[in-house]
């Protein structure tokens, strides 16, 4: 796993280095997705507030 | 019934250093659909959630197994102002997922439940039954269920909403419609190292023979390619709902070099090797008009 933990893999938005200093504008432009529910991930997704 | 032609696999063959497919990049254009499809109902684990590094205020979404592993990684560039896609030749034509042999009655189970029409299952050469289905903007989709599936089982994603003994175990194959398969035939042959297998009717199938695996960094699978030859076909035009391109893996940056200093060789215009961070590509145009990629199995997701 490069930028995420094997038990996050697609739990939040990851950015290449190259465009991390976007990020804001790049939070800002990109549609709102509810990302999907797993057991494994629950927990984390609670954590940070998204649905499910 | 069709009559089926089973060619044996030449001794000639010699791997190129292609073990199958990398990953498949398709377009939607509602990424909350999509999600709830792949995830939700294929049971697919959304394993990057990320942007069009050539278009960054896009995203791009990636599917796979637990891990995302090569193989089983289907992506999808969100281009909502683009054309819905029209369906023809030169393109790829249907993306088969893997699943066990006596998993067909869960998944039509699953599909009625669902509300998702499906055509099949249908016999397709010797041993595989396949059930025919679309997404939600009408990207060609199967499930072919397979005895090789027992081989997939680190494909699993376990975490999801399908129980582990009928989950989706990665690629299966991708199907090409072409208007003619010969020249398409030859970069596979020739340059990929896949090897003429069988044919029925206007279907040529080509697989990486299943001896050529890359051990411990690479379990094999999503091996074949099926070429449909339909010469009176109108022309594709590619939007949302139809697949951008598909890589192939390669293990190394050397292998992948070997290959493209072979496929310009061949004539065909490759590009300099880009890093989409996941894994180092090079894109190029096979004969038939379908953007072919050659992706590095390291870094990886």
């Amino acid at each position: 796993m490069i930028d995420e933990k094997l038990e996050e893999l697609g739990t939040h938005l990851v950015l290449p280095p190259w465009l991390e200093p976007d990020r804001k504008y790049l939070e800002k432009v990109l549609p709102k997705v509810n990302l999907p529910f797993s057991s494994k991930t629950a927990k984390i997704t609670e954590e940070k507030g998204i649905r499910e | 019934m069709k009559a089926t032609v089973r060619k044996k696999s030449g001794d000639s063959s010699v791997n190129k250093g292609i073990f199958g497919i990398h990953h498949v990049t398709a377009i939607t254009g509602d990424p909350q659909r999509n999600i709830e499809f792949y995830a939700n109902n294929l049971g697919l684990r959304l394993v990057k959630l990320t942007v069009n590094q050539d278009d960054p205020t896009s995203y791009h979404l990636y599917y796979g197994d637990e891990a995302g592993r090569p193989g089983t990684i289907l992506t999808f560039f969100n281009w909502p102002n683009i054309p819905k896609g029209q369906r023809g030749r030169s393109e790829v034509a249907a993306i088969s997922f893997l699943i066990p042999e006596n998993s067909i009655r869960y998944w039509i189970d699953r599909f009625k439940q669902k509300k998702i029409d499906f055509r099949g299952p249908y016999k397709r050469f010797e041993d595989e039954q396949v059930i025919a289905f679309n997404d939600p903007e009408g990207l060609e989709l199967e499930l072919a269920a397979h005895e090789s599936s027992k081989k997939r089982d680190p494909n699993v994603w376990i975490g999801g909403p399908v129980p582990t003994e009928h989950a989706i175990r990665g690629f299966y194959s991708v199907t090409l419609s072409e208007g003619g398969y010969e020249r398409t035939a030859s970069v596979l042959i020739d340059e990929l190292g896949f090897v003429s297998t069988q044919q029925d009717g206007s279907r040529f199938r080509y697989e990486i023979p299943r001896e050529y695996a890359g051990g411990e960094e690479d379990i094999g699978g999503a091996n074949i390619v099926d070429v449909l030859c339909l010469p009176y076909t109108q022309q594709a035009i590619i939007g949302i709902g139809s697949v951008h391109h598909v890589a192939y893996r390669t293990p190394s940056d050397k292998q992948q070099q070997t290959l493209r200093r072979s496929i310009v060789r061949a004539g065909l215009n490759a590009t300099p090797v880009i890093d989409r961070f996941y894994f180092h590509s090079v894109y190029f145009q096979e004969p038939g008009g379908i953007l072919f990629e050659i992706a590095t199995n390291p870094p990886g997701l």
